[in-house]
This record gives C-alpha cells, structure tokens and sequence, in this order.
C-alpha cells in the first residue's frame, strides 16, 4: 500500500514536470514536412466533384434521350387486315335442305325480330387474346340445324354486321314495324360487303316467297341509303405503321437515320447497279 | 467558442491541402509535440526527426480524425507511436541494454518526492540514462497515460512485463537520483 502511494507520487511528479515541457522546433523540420507533402501524390477531388454531378447529368439526359421510350417498346398493336373479312356462315342452299326456303311458311314481320334469330358472333382469335380491343371482323355462325329452321336467317346471316352494338341493338329492340328501318340504317355501310351470294339470294326471294316483301323493301332502302352514303365509311383503315418506329429512333436520332436511309437510296450501291444496267 | 470554430476552420482547410492552413497547424502544437518527442528520444534531432514523420502522417490522415476527442491528443498519440516506431527501428541494440539492465542489482529505495525539487531538464537527463525498456514503460504509463495492455501491444510484449519493466524504471530512477545527490555531496 505504502509503495502503491510512493509509485503514485513518482508518476505525478513526472506528469507535473513534463506537462508544460515545450521545445521550439528548427525551421529545417517543417522544410522536411513540406518537402514530404509535395512529394505524396494529391487527390485533387475538389474540381472533378463540382464537375461530376453536371457531367453525370448530362450523360444521364443524353443515353435517357437515345434510349427507345417505354412507348416504342410497347409491341405494337396487330395490323388489322385492310378489308372487312365477312364471312357470311350461313348455310349455303348446298348446305341447307333445297326446299327449306320455298317450302318455309309465310312469317309475319314480328319474325324478323332478331332475338328470335340465333345469330352468335363467333370468337375470333385476336378477341381471344384481348377482348377489349374492338373487333373488326365478325364471323357470324349459323345457328343449330334445328335452330335454322326459320327461312329469314340465311337473309340476316349474310348480312354483315359491323359491329357488336348493332347486334346488341338488334337484340334490346322490341318487335315493331320500326325495326328493320333502323336495322337498316345501322347497317348502312354494310351494304357493299354483301356477298353475291345474298344478293341472288335476295333476288330470288320474291319469285320463291311472296311473303317476304317487307324485307325485300327493307333491302331495297338499305341499297339506297347505301348510295347515298357512299362507301366511305366502310373504307379499311390505313393507319400508320408503328411496329417499326423503333428501330428509326426518335428526334435527331430518327432526323439523322432518315438522312443516312434517303443517301443510301439515293447513292447506294443498288441504284448505282441498276443505273448501269441497260434499260430494254 | 470561436477557438473550436477556428481549429474546425483550419481543420478544413488543411484537409484541402492548403499549405497555410498546414503551416499554421504546425505551429500551433509543434513545440508542444516535440517536447513529447524529446521525451522518447535520445537527442534533439532524433526527436525533430520523429517530429517531422507525426506531422507527415498528420497532414495525411486528417480525414480520419472524428472529432471524437481533442485534436492535440490525437496527434499526441500519433508522435508517440511514431517515437515507439522509431526505437523498434533500431530494437536490437536496445534489447542488449535491456538485458544488460535487467542482470543488474536491484537499486535501494528512495524518496518519491525527490524529483520535485529537479526541473524538466534534470528528470530528462535522469531518465535517459534508464535502459530504454524500462524508459519507454514508465514514460508511457507515467506520464502519457497508456495502460499496460496498451503498452503490451505497442512494444509487443507482456503485460506482465510491462509490469515489471515499470517497477524496476521506478526503482532506477530513484537510484540514479541518490547517485547524483550523492556525486553531488561528494
């Protein structure tokens, strides 16, 4: 215990002798610490961090502007095909028994009321994939043979609807003396997409059944309001191609490629082949 | 506190390499760490030598410093180890003192109180002639602080050898002192 206390005394008497001990250096010493700092190799990272974040920006802007857009990467939608496919499934006369037609009874106008009339759209492939997108081609299926039995469906059968609303109109309209007309006047534009088939078919009606004059009349204005109307809103769509954007870029990228594309038309080795060829 | 402010500003500019900024951190505690650098060494150009390297690891690692304790003695401990480095340099010569110290008798006791009547250039004089084991324990653990695990794993050696080089540095120092006194008498 008594030499713990002497060697306590010892050390502080130390620590109090050297706490303010001080020596002035030489001047060589901090020549020695310049000369070893200016040697070390600087990391000089002042000047490249304030140029780094713009230089980063701009890269950024320019590989996100080069880049195809989300849009283009999108797969294009499937061109449609440029004419109305109508199908017309109706049992042809070969199909049907010969005599089904002359031998159906009169029907009163009440039985064109299409509800009556099975006529389902069949589900085409594209429907298929994506039902919301809006079906240009209808396939209309003849009903059952025992559903066929009724002599106006080869007649509505064979006319092309356009579109699922008119059919879903022909199916929320009551029986009335209206109704054809507005048949009619929907399908206005389907006219021209009859097939020669039901044309003759249609011609054929009156020798073969006297009582079908209401839709013959009603064929009659659906011809007229047709020629009236013209063909022009049945005309295919053309639309503007789009799977291709893609690969012409976009802004000054698309700019400089149909440059280079209208150049290499112009001067490339194709056309400089075909100039040398001998024109017969 | 605009001492703190000041040192943080000088701080950071010598952290972007500016000459002035390391100039003038150098002559705020240049005198005080050669003065712990005298300590360790035997002259005074081995411990200006010893000065020269601290501040070059100083300047170089400032990035590491937290702030988490004082900057003097961050760069205390820095001349420390740099002083410990340089007699690691040159072990050989002083393992052979060491040993030499260590075949030698015991010293009598003597007064701890003594080494209060000697200024810092008669303890100096006194402590350099201790072989350098012993020295270099009782200058760390008596005066700088360090603990005798941290004095083990700096020299590389037993705690319980960093126990007995302190006793007997102790027990050396007083018997030089009565040496002295009595050279002195005579």
């Amino acid at each position: 215990m008594i030499q713990e206390t002497e060697d306590d005394r010892l050390d502080q008497s130390l620590r109090d002798t050297f706490s303010d001990f001080d020596l002035p250096p030489s001047g060589h010493v901090w020549s020695g610490i310049e000369g070893h700092l200016s040697t070390m190799p600087r990391t000089s990272w002042s000047v490249p961090r304030v140029l780094l974040l713009p230089v980063v920006g701009l890269i950024g802007v320019t590989v996100g502007w080069l880049m195809p857009r989300p849009e283009a990467l999108r797969p294009a939608p499937q061109p449609r095909p440029a004419t109305q496919k109508t199908v017309a499934v109706a049992a042809s006369e070969s199909l049907l028994p010969g005599g089904l037609v002359a031998q159906a009874a009169p029907v009163a106008p009440s039985a064109l009321n299409p509800a009556a009339v099975a006529v389902r759209p069949v589900r085409s492939p594209s429907s298929s994939i994506s039902p919301a997108l809006p079906r240009r081609g209808t396939v209309f299926q003849l009903p059952a043979s025992g559903e066929a039995a009724t002599p106006i469906e080869p007649v509505v059968a064979r006319l092309a609807l356009p579109d699922q609303d008119v059919l879903r109109a022909l199916e929320t309209t009551g029986p009335s003396s209206a109704m054809p007309d507005r048949l009619f006047s929907g399908l206005s534009g389907a006219t021209p997409q009859l097939s020669v088939e039901s044309e003759a078919s249609i011609q054929e009606l009156p020798s073969a059944t006297a009582a079908f004059s209401p839709i013959r009349s009603s064929v009659n204005s659906l011809e007229q309001s047709a020629k009236g109307e013209g063909l022009r809103e049945w005309r295919p769509e053309y639309r503007v191609p789009t799977h291709r954007l893609a690969e012409r870029g976009r802004g000054l990228w698309r700019v400089r490629n149909t440059i280079a594309k209208q150049w290499q038309h112009l001067f490339g080795p194709r056309r400089s082949r075909l100039a040398t060829q001998s024109r017969f | 506190m605009p001492a703190s402010s000041d040192l943080a500003a000088l701080l950071a500019r010598c952290a972007r390499h500016e000459p002035a900024a390391q100039r003038a951190l150098y002559a705020r505690y240049a005198g005080r760490m050669l003065g712990v650098a005298r300590r360790y060494a035997h002259t005074l150009s081995e411990a200006e030598d010893i000065l020269q390297d601290a501040f070059v690891k100083v300047f170089t690692h400032l990035n590491e410093f937290r702030a988490e304790g004082s900057l003097e003695g961050w760069i205390r401990r820095i001349v420390v180890t740099t002083a410990i480095n340089h007699w690691q340099s040159g072990k050989l010569r002083r393992q052979m003192q060491s040993a030499s110290f260590d075949e030698a008798p015991d010293p009598p006791a003597a007064d701890a109180s003594a080494l209060d009547r000697l200024n810092v250039v008669e303890v100096l004089a006194l402590i350099e002639q201790l072989p350098d084991g012993c020295r270099l324990v009782l200058l760390l653990y008596a005066v700088d602080g360090y603990s005798h695990r941290e004095i083990s794993e700096l020299l590389n050696i037993q705690e319980s050898t960093s126990k007995a080089q302190l006793s007997k540095a102790r027990k050396q120092l007083l018997h030089l002192y009565q040496q002295q006194n009595n050279y002195i008498r005579l």
